[in-house]
């Protein structure tokens, strides 16, 4: 018997068990449940960014001829699966609590591993990918704490500041590459600098804002 | 005040990695041993607040997060040194970063996740490998301390493994929750 129409009889005959995940029926309701919630396109297109983190990683630390131009396709195609999944989510009217989820997971890993290999190339100083990195974690960790407290931690305005500030950065500073082919001249490296700088800062403040917005003597949202 | 340092304390080590981490950047070998004090004293207030339980409920998940922040700030330095591999550092980041989330996920469907023993098991195993990593750059004196001793490199990948097995440990734990609290309703 197919696993669906399993679920489906078992259910209608009345000998469906909570607490049986165990059993080879319990397996079949979870794998069902599951299935149905993590395999959606929204959930497709974010998925996207799950890949194009680590191969964006290895194309900047392990580069060949034209490998840049692949790293700044794959990136621009990042940002438009991150404009594009919560789009077709709410209009496709598949918006799930595994989507909600997925959506920051993916941003966090993708901008992640692009700034790891910044750091790795030696394009970006140290300290910029620890403020960036802490503040992604330490995020994650505040929406953990903010739930034990009954509270739910929204999204702000200055993480979406913060992501649009990051994508021009990395954009900026994997084009100038492409463009000048590591030859690029002076006033682009301070231009990437600057830019990265400005990142760093948006990050920090974003961290700062969103610990307030916990901790803070005014309270997150309640749910 | 006593309420103010119960709040204070969990946060210790988070407050703690920025020092630690510019200890680490340095040539300086007293620097180097003040780091890896500084490690050591980490791990043990991560000791006394998982088994007396010192911490309030709310705030235990606070010095959870702490502590993980300062092996995490840890590992990007020795990342920024040139002393560890890319890709076990980018398995610890994974791990670090997806958790807190899968376990924000399984506590809305009211299914929370408890402290697993993996959590525990890989700040562990994180510890160890890094007083390892930076007992071999004070002692070697060496700015490359993982390409000597095989030892420390294996307990750093033993560390990788712990993330693997953290990770791998929380996306079952949490999908069985929520498929359970589904069951439920």
């Amino acid at each position: 018997m197919e696993p669906s129409r399993l679920n489906a009889e078992s259910k209608g005959a009345g000998f469906y068990h909570p607490g049986t995940n165990s059993s080879k029926l319990g397996l079949t309701v979870q794998e069902t449940v599951m299935t149905r919630e993590l395999w959606t396109l929204p959930n497709a297109i974010t998925g996207y960014r799950f890949v194009a983190g680590p191969l964006c990683l290895l194309l900047l630390v392990y580069p060949f001829a034209g490998s840049i131009w692949l790293v700044l396709a794959a990136m621009i195609l990042a940002e438009i699966s991150d404009a594009l999944d919560g789009y077709v989510a709410r209009s496709a009217r598949q918006v799930t609590k595994v989507g909600k989820i997925l959506d920051p997971m993916a941003d966090g890993l993708y901008r992640g591993s692009v700034f790891i290999a910044f750091v790795v190339v030696g394009w970006m100083p140290m300290w910029m990918l620890a403020v960036i990195l802490i503040r992604d974690v330490a995020v994650s960790h505040l929406r953990e704490f903010a739930q034990e407290r009954q509270q739910t931690l929204a999204a702000r305005t200055s993480g979406k500041v913060k992501a649009v500030i990051q994508a021009v950065a990395q954009l900026s500073i994997v084009g100038f590459v492409a463009l000048f082919g590591g030859h690029y001249p002076a006033p682009f490296t301070l231009l990437c600098k600057t830019v990265l700088t400005i990142a760093t800062l948006a990050t920090a403040y974003s961290f700062v804002d969103y610990t307030l917005s916990v901790l803070g003597p005014r309270p997150a949202t309640a749910p | 005040m006593q309420q103010a340092l119960t709040r204070f304390y969990p946060t210790l080590p988070a407050l703690l990695a920025p020092a630690a981490g510019l200890l680490l950047i340095t040539d300086n070998r007293a620097a180097l041993a003040l780091a890896l004090a500084l490690t050591a004293g980490v791990a043990a207030m991560a000791l006394l607040g998982f088994q007396s339980g010192s911490w309030p409920r709310a705030f235990a998940a606070l010095g959870r997060a702490s502590i993980a922040i300062f092996c995490l700030t840890l590992f990007i330095v020795f990342l920024g040194n040139h002393w560890l591999p890319v890709w076990g550092f980018i398995v610890i980041y994974m791990a670090e970063f997806i958790p807190p989330y899968l376990r924000v996920f399984a506590q809305q469907a009211g299914q929370p996740i408890g402290v697993r023993f993996t959590a525990r098991l890989r700040i562990a195993v994180y510890l160890v490998a890094e007083a390892a990593i930076i007992i071999e750059a004070v002692v070697g004196g060496s700015r490359e301390p993982m390409r000597g001793l095989p030892v420390t490199m294996a307990l750093f990948w033993l560390a990788v493994a712990a993330a693997v097995l953290y990770l791998v440990d929380h996306v079952i734990v949490a999908f069985a929750h929520i498929a359970d609290s589904r069951k439920s309703s």
